[in-house]
């Protein structure tokens, strides 16, 4: 519990601190990092302390917002164990992070649908790619390059904590 | 080696994407437009014409004429109207009409259409009408 607290920690405070730039951050690499880690369920609870810690930041809860970011976060844990296979290859989970990218945008269309009116789907729709597609390039590039390494560094902090409880049973 | 090569395309189409969407779509070089600004309760508050030049964009003229209040980076009222890196400004208050984003928003509307950009990437011909309206969520006005 104490490392799904910290890590969503982490996630916020780098997302905030890069609020300045449009949707470049590193939420998707961090999200595939942790779920490559974690077990399912750690992941889902983290991705809803995440998602509800965010909104209640950013935006008093909005059930517009909340409900479509998770539905799109937990499309990385859903996706990595089923259609990926819990795979820790980096070049096929960067494209998984670009096609997350695009997906991201497209679910948040319905509920924008609902809350401004049925005649902003066009507009919504032109004015999002330029976000989307800058989601998809930097979770792509991010994934590609930074996974491994934070892949590696998690994984022996996390078997170091298990052998450390392990052995405090003994 | 797949993994520079990956990241050389994604760069290529990154800056070529980054390019085509910054490009400003092409403006007159001088006309006149007409702004119609509307209140929550759907009366005109203002209806006026400007004339402008190949400098001026609709956020400068609404920017001069108007007291505005755009949104920060969290979407809050801010008085600091600084341009963003990517994407447009978004405007929050106009004279008295004030809207915070959550439950409201100015939505604009080109020659009587909704507007596909944002005021930053709106192009001004002459004879053009936009329409600044408060729009509550939930559609409609």
């Amino acid at each position: 519990m104490l490392m799904i607290a910290i890590s969503i920690a982490i996630i916020f405070t780098q997302e905030q601190l890069l609020m300045f730039l449009p949707n470049i951050q590193f939420t998707v690499l961090l999200i595939i990092v942790f779920t490559s880690v974690y077990s399912f369920k750690e992941t889902m609870i983290l991705i809803t302390g995440y998602v509800f810690l965010d909104s209640m930041y950013m935006g008093g809860l909005n059930p517009f917002f909340v409900t479509p970011m998770l539905i799109a976060w937990y499309l990385i844990p859903i996706s990595y164990h089923t259609i990926l296979r819990k795979t820790n290859n980096e070049i096929a989970l960067s494209i998984f992070a670009f096609v997350f990218g695009i997906v991201y945008g497209l679910i948040f269309i319905p509920f924008q649908m609902i809350q401004f009116g049925v005649t902003t789907l066009w507009p919504y729709l032109l004015n999002d790619i330029p976000f989307e597609l800058i989601m998809a390039f930097t979770g792509t590039l991010t994934v590609l390059w930074m996974y491994k390494p934070l892949y590696n560094l998690l994984n022996n902090i996390v078997n170091q904590n298990q052998a450390l409880v392990h052995k405090s049973y003994k | 080696m797949k993994k520079l090569i990956i990241t050389i395309v994604i760069l290529i189409v990154a800056i070529g994407s980054f390019f085509y969407f910054s490009q400003n779509k092409k403006q007159d070089i001088e006309g006149e437009i007409t702004i119609i600004i509307m209140d929550e309760i759907g009366d005109t508050i203002t209806n006026a014409n400007y004339s402008f030049s190949s400098e001026d964009t609709l956020f400068s003229i609404i920017n001069s004429n108007y007291d505005i209040g755009c949104a920060n980076t969290s979407y809050q009222l801010s008085d600091s109207c600084d341009a963003v890196i990517f994407g447009s400004r978004v405007i929050l208050q106009i004279e008295d009409i004030m809207t915070d984003w959550q439950n409201s928003y100015i939505s604009i509307y080109e020659n009587n259409e909704y507007a596909t950009a944002g005021i930053d990437s709106i192009a001004l011909n002459d004879g053009d009408v936009f329409r600044f309206e408060y729009t509550s969520l939930g559609g409609g006005n």
